[in-house]
């Protein structure tokens, strides 16, 4: 028998997240809880140019990084990759993932 | 992990797709899908046709995936509005959407529409209920009063 699927109610409260691009730094969007997502994440990296580089660890669900503007290099596990305009990575859970960009950069984070 | 290149994502047909015709035309790219080994994430980018739909027809997939979209690339004053709804009398969310704003989709029709003379455009971003076996792209119910036609995603749909 097919579990029944709970879902979330759509309300402009928990469904509507405005001007996500605005801030420096990362910082995180949509995460189960405090919006309507029970399994998605969205967060921004945004660098200018002369930041210092960003580590995290992807800990407990999975990355797509998606470089949206600048560019960047995600150093991850031991790889390194180069993303330019919508080029993506795909990090799996508990991973040490950097993000550096001397020229700037901002991706999404999913 | 896995690194995608956008440039080899626009020359393969399974991941790239210009898709319906005006006035619901768009470029649609699946950036993470089939072509990534994963558990629940999916994500890509579509740009509209000026003053075009997208997501239409309108179709649901909220017993697999949940979605959100992030507009992008989308200079002032260009703005869109998008719909969630399960009813089409009474649609939950009608909110004007521009540069940087994000909407979810826990459930329910999701199109979106470009104001004349811009683009809407957007990174969707999925993750699977079931992980594995429910991230599947392209798997949609189309609203029935406009599902004669079909979903409008076939060619780069995982739907077996």
């Amino acid at each position: 028998m097919d579990q029944e699927v709970v879902q979330n109610p759509i309300t402009p409260e928990t469904c509507f997240v405005p001007k996500t691009h605005e801030g420096r730094g990362r910082r995180t969007a949509v995460a189960p809880g405090a919006t309507a997502a029970r399994y998605l994440h969205y967060g921004r990296i945004t660098l200018a140019a002369g930041d210092a580089p960003i580590s995290f660890n992807s800990d407990d669900h999975e990355v797509g990084l998606i470089c949206l503007n600048g560019k960047a290099t995600v150093k991850t596990e031991g790889q390194t990759f180069d993303l330019d305009r919508y080029d993506a990575v795909y990090v799996p859970r508990d991973s040490e993932i950097e993000v550096n960009a001397p020229e700037g950069c901002d991706l999404a984070e999913v | 992990m896995k690194f995608v290149s956008y440039k080899e994502v626009r020359q393969n047909p399974k991941l790239h797709l210009i898709a319906g015709k005006p006035p619901a035309e768009r470029d649609l790219n699946v950036l993470i899908g089939a072509n990534v080994e994963a558990g629940r994430i999916m994500a890509g980018v579509t740009f509209s046709t000026p003053g075009n739909w997208t997501s239409w027809p309108p179709h649901e997939h909220s017993k697999l995936l949940e979605e959100a979209y992030l507009f992008i690339d989308m200079p002032s004053p260009s703005f869109g509005v998008q719909f969630v709804y399960t009813d089409p009398k009474k649609p939950e969310l009608v909110q004007v959407v521009r540069e940087g704003d994000c909407v979810l989709m826990p459930q329910g029709y999701h199109p979106n529409v470009a104001a004349p003379g811009g683009q809407i455009n957007f990174l969707w971003m999925m993750a699977a209920i079931k992980e594995g076996e429910d991230r599947l792209y392209g798997v949609v119910n189309v609203q029935p009063e406009y599902a004669a036609g079909g979903s409008g995603l076939e060619a780069v749909s995982d739907k077996k």
